[in-house]
């Protein structure tokens, strides 16, 4: 169900844009690091409960490792959704619309994504100030809560950086440079 | 301002919002953010967010979504459909028909080891578009068997769908995953009889074709025996005490790279292909979900949940006609809206609604019911024009059909649909039976 | 309503601490404030979040009173958390009482920013199990057992259990299907996950025998919130909290605990006595714990042997 196919509509033809080139690989590094942590997560889950059901004893903590896992992957992925326009959205009552008002439309959304994402990260990296202050830590392998915040900062950080990349261009047409090379 | 106003004028803002292109989880996130700076106050909206995302996250129940939809990805990496639909094609594809019923099936198996339809869809139309082009089956009936068979992924456990009801409504995913079993064979049963139906009407459009021999047949089974394996492991293991549902996706994600490490040749580079397309699938759905709690979170402080259901309890409506009001809703927003979206937005009002009528049912019962029916009507969705997302995915890999001939092709399988959903309707214990019987 | 107060707290809107606690409560606050008072219920973490931020909330006004435990955050309320050491608990009124004493003697700035309105405990945890009663040390060994906070865990694992910290909807999968032998929770939380059903046997400590664990809870009020109000209302608020509160909210525990029992009782099941020599031998291989403890609010500034011998007077008292 809720994947969103890629090619579709993809009107945008600034994959080349000279901001992209460095974007893009960013995002996907991103989006592939955090790929990397869930992986090497469900092997170590396996592993746990292999050992488990052999009567050995499972791996201690591995709960709130799969935990922590899931807040950097949340946070790891969201930039390459962002440039990828992965965000589900219902385009069937604005079909009759002319291509270019769609697109500024699109642009306008993406720029408020910018402004959330940015608002987003400016309240984590207080969150992050103030959980790490506490002290807090998790309770069995003993990992500081605020490790989960960075991440975060830094997928909504560049998140917003995408979005606002990509609606200029979108909404301005002097800005179109931006896109192609 | 009345907290029930502030609630209403969200719910009509957010609709609007949505009608014109507005991504969903950002128009949930906006619309929720803006209605909970009226209700509470903006300085407790920025106090929420320190810590909301991360909180939300950090969440052993959530981890299981990018987990299956791993497990999904590789299997279609793995040329595990390729063996699939081979295995089915030989043991029914001689039939009239047959060719359709081997792809239904094949996306049954599919499904059997994939959370998501799109996935199933996707998959399976990769391998049995082409050969039933091949035999000569009409657009219609290739596409709409396979956009039809692609909700299977959903409806046969493991379902993304109901991981997320679960969470929702505190449910317990085994039993609901149990609960689903049923009425994903009756979803296989029907597909069936649409298709026999179907060709009954229009021969010419599914010919029939050389039957295989039985050592065909025995060598296809030979084939697929690692999807069985994943699919008793991973299933079979979280009902029959082994391990939790997490964990049971870890196993599975595991398992499913043993298959495509020894039996494809998976590549490294194929692995990472796998990684970087989860990512992009579970971020859209995480978007959404937190979009939705702040959304749920505002309409909670309006308390107008509550309030909705409490009308219900005490309006003298029959609880059946409310069901079916909730149904039809269902149906009409599904023809425009992605599923995991509706779920979202809706299962906190209609759910305590639910709950909060007398069907004669336990109330754990009740639970499993109405997810049962959501996911199904939900899932209806997909493949009711104008909007439906297994409808896309067929039409993006079968440029030569036009997109009437698709439409034409799914409607004896939404046939069939209605008549299960009137049959779960009729009969709750279709969807708690199993569960009693196995969980006791 | 003069003022409208947001209750926020984890457990579900049927569960008896809403039905039989808050709702009652806050019914007396309306009418003893003649209705200026208006109390609203947010069960089940509707207003988003974990338990572990219910503290965070209610200091940054995201909801004006919460109902909280202590050991969701470990650290943070190390004298709130005193009690939930394994082997403290008598009964939820007598450690409720002690724990409120504690907090006004000793635990003085550890909610700052908050009103407190009440501490309480539950009764102690008992250990539930699905194949045998463990009534001494060898029943325990090898034991796949759920350990509700990270004390009573590092208890159980020196007596030789296996222990897992699963959440508690993974342990009702986990009871279920054989993933774990049984778990340690107080009876009062047995009907709302169907422990009757899961489990055969429970295991009680001798009665007079301290308890193998407790929770401590906090009810806490943002500050704001309460230095806002008029005198008149302060008023009301102050004569529905503190000692006496605490004592009624551990008073409500016990009896949930007996509604417990009973439901176990009507099972069936096999009420096992852990025997008092037992459970002073697993108190003595416990006591590193309570020294480390110790050691911990010494680290804090606190003077840690004064408090855990305070607590242990007012429990023996
Ligand atoms: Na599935
Ligand atoms: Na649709």
């Amino acid at each position: 169900m809720a994947e969103r196919l890629e090619s579709e509509h993809n009107d945008w033809q600034g994959v080349n844009g000279p901001l992209f080139k460095i974007l893009r690989p960013i995002c996907v590094v991103s989006a592939g690091f955090g790929g990397l942590v869930i992986f090497g997560a469900a092997i170590l889950v396996t592993v746990s409960v292999v050992l488990r059901n052999l009567g050995l004893g499972g791996v201690r903590g591995d709960f709130e490792l799969v935990e922590l896992v899931c807040a950097a992957c949340a946070s790891l992925f969201l930039p390459l959704c962002q440039l990828n326009k992965g965000h589900v959205m219902v385009d069937l009552f604005t079909a009759w619309m002319p291509f270019r008002a769609q697109r500024r439309l699109d642009g306008i959304w993406t720029l408020i994504f910018a402004v959330v994402w940015a608002l987003l990260c400016w309240r984590l990296s207080i969150g992050l100030e103030e959980i790490r202050g506490y002290g807090d830590k998790s309770m069995l392998l003993r990992a500081p809560i605020w490790w989960a915040y960075v991440p975060a900062v830094f997928g909504t950080a560049l998140s917003a950086v995408v979005a606002l990349a990509m609606s200029l261009p979108m909404i301005f047409t002097s800005l179109r440079g931006m896109e192609s090379a | 301002m009345d907290p029930t106003l502030i609630a209403t004028i969200m719910v009509v803002v957010l609709l609007l919002a949505i009608f014109i292109r507005m991504p969903i989880a950002l128009a949930m996130g906006v619309v929720g953010a803006v209605g909970y700076s009226f209700l509470a106050s903006p300085y407790a909206l920025m106090a929420y967010f320190n810590t909301a995302w991360v909180d939300k996250f950090m969440s052993y129940e959530l981890a299981i979504v990018p987990l299956f939809i791993l497990m999904g990805h590789l299997a279609t990496r793995t040329g595990i459909s390729g063996a699939i639909f081979q295995a089915s094609n030989a043991w029914i594809g001689h039939k009239r028909g047959g060719l359709a019923m081997a792809a239904v099936a094949g996306c049954a198996m599919f499904g059997s080891i994939s959370g998501s339809s799109l996935a199933t869809a996707s998959t399976m139309a990769k391998v049995a578009l082409p050969e039933m082009r091949k035999h000569g089956y009409s657009g219609a009936l290739s596409s709409g068997s396979l956009a039809a068979g692609g909700t299977l992924g959903i409806l046969i456990p493991p379902s993304v769908v109901l991981i997320i009801y679960a969470l929702l409504t505190e449910q317990n995913i085994v039993k609901l995953f149990l609960a689903a079993t049923i009425p994903g064979i009756l979803a296989v049963c029907g597909f069936f009889i649409a298709i026999m139906v179907y060709v009954r009407l229009y021969p010419e459009e599914g010919p029939t074709h050389e039957k295989a021999d039985l050592a065909t047949r025995l060598r296809s089974l030979k084939d697929i025996w690692h999807v069985i394996a994943i699919f008793v492991v991973v299933l079979g293991g979280i009902y029959g005490g082994f391990f939790t549902p997490a964990e049971g996706a870890s196993v599975g994600v595991v398992m499913t790279l043993m298959v495509g490490l020894f039996k494809a040749g998976l590549k490294f580079s194929e692995l990472m292909d796998c990684l970087i397309d989860t990512a992009g699938s579970t971020a859209m759905i995480f978007a959404i979900v937190f979009g939705a709690d702040i959304f749920n979170v505002a309409l909670a402080l309006s308390q107008m949940p509550a309030e909705v259901a409490d009308f219900f309890r005490n309006a003298d409506i029959a609880p059946m006609t409310v069901m079916l009001g909730m149904i039809v809703f269902y149906l009409i927003m599904g023809c425009v809206m992605d599923s995991l979206s509706m779920i979202l937005l809706t299962v906190p009002v209609f759910f305590p609604t639910v709950m909060a009528l007398d069907f004669g049912l336990m109330p754990e019962q009740q639970a499993m019911w109405f997810g049962i029916i959501t996911l199904v009507v939900v899932e209806m969705g997909l493949i009711t024009p104008p909007v439906g997302m297994n409808l896309f995915v067929i039409s993006a890999m079968a440029k030569d059909i036009p997109t009437s001939q698709i439409f034409r092709g799914t409607t004896p399988f939404i046939c069939a649909e209605f008549c299960r959903i009137a049959l779960l309707v009729s009969f709750p214990v279709l969807s708690y039976w199993l569960v009693g019987v196995v969980a006791g | 309503a003069e003022v409208t107060l947001r209750l926020h707290h984890f457990l579900p809107g049927v569960a008896p601490m809403q039905t039989k606690f808050f709702e009652p409560w806050a019914a007396e606050l309306k009418e003893a404030s003649n209705g200026a008072i208006d109390v609203q219920m947010f069960p089940s973490m509707q207003l988003g979040g974990k338990p572990p931020q219910l503290a965070d909330q209610t200091r940054q006004g995201i909801c004006d009173i919460a109902w909280t435990l202590p050991v969701y955050t470990p650290d943070r309320f190390p004298v709130a958390e005193t009690m939930a050491l394994p082997f403290m608990v008598t009964n939820a009124e007598k450690t409720s009482v002690a724990m409120q004493t504690l907090m006004d003697e000793f635990g003085e700035g550890e909610y700052s920013g908050m009103k407190t309105l009440a501490f309480h405990t539950h009764d102690g945890g008992k250990l539930h199990t699905r194949n045998a009663p463990v009534t001494s040390t060898a029943d325990l060994k090898g034991l796949k057992l759920r350990a509700p906070n990270q004390a009573t865990g590092e208890m159980l694992t020196k007596l030789g259990a296996e222990v897992v910290f699963f959440p508690v909807t993974e342990m009702v999968v986990g009871l279920s299907n054989g993933v774990i032998d049984g778990c340690c929770l107080p009876y009062e939380v047995v009907p709302a996950f169907k422990l009757q059903e899961l489990t055969s046997f429970t295991s009680a400590p001798a009665a007079g025998a301290r308890g193998l664990y407790c929770n401590t809870f906090a009810l806490i009020m943002n500050q704001r919130a309460y230095d806002g109000m008029s005198d008149d209302v302060k008023k009301v608020i102050d004569d529905h909290s503190g000692m006496a509160l605490s004592q009624r909210i551990g008073k409500q525990f016990d009896e949930f605990e007996a509604f417990g029992k009973s439901v176990v009782e009507k099972q069936g099941n096999t009420i096992a006595e852990i025997p008092a020599e037992t459970i002073a031998e697993w108190q003595e291989l416990a006591m590193p714990i309570h020294d480390a403890w110790v050691q911990k609010l010494n680290d804090r500034g606190l003077d840690g042997a004064a408090i855990l011998a305070r607590a242990n007077e007012l429990l023996d008292a």
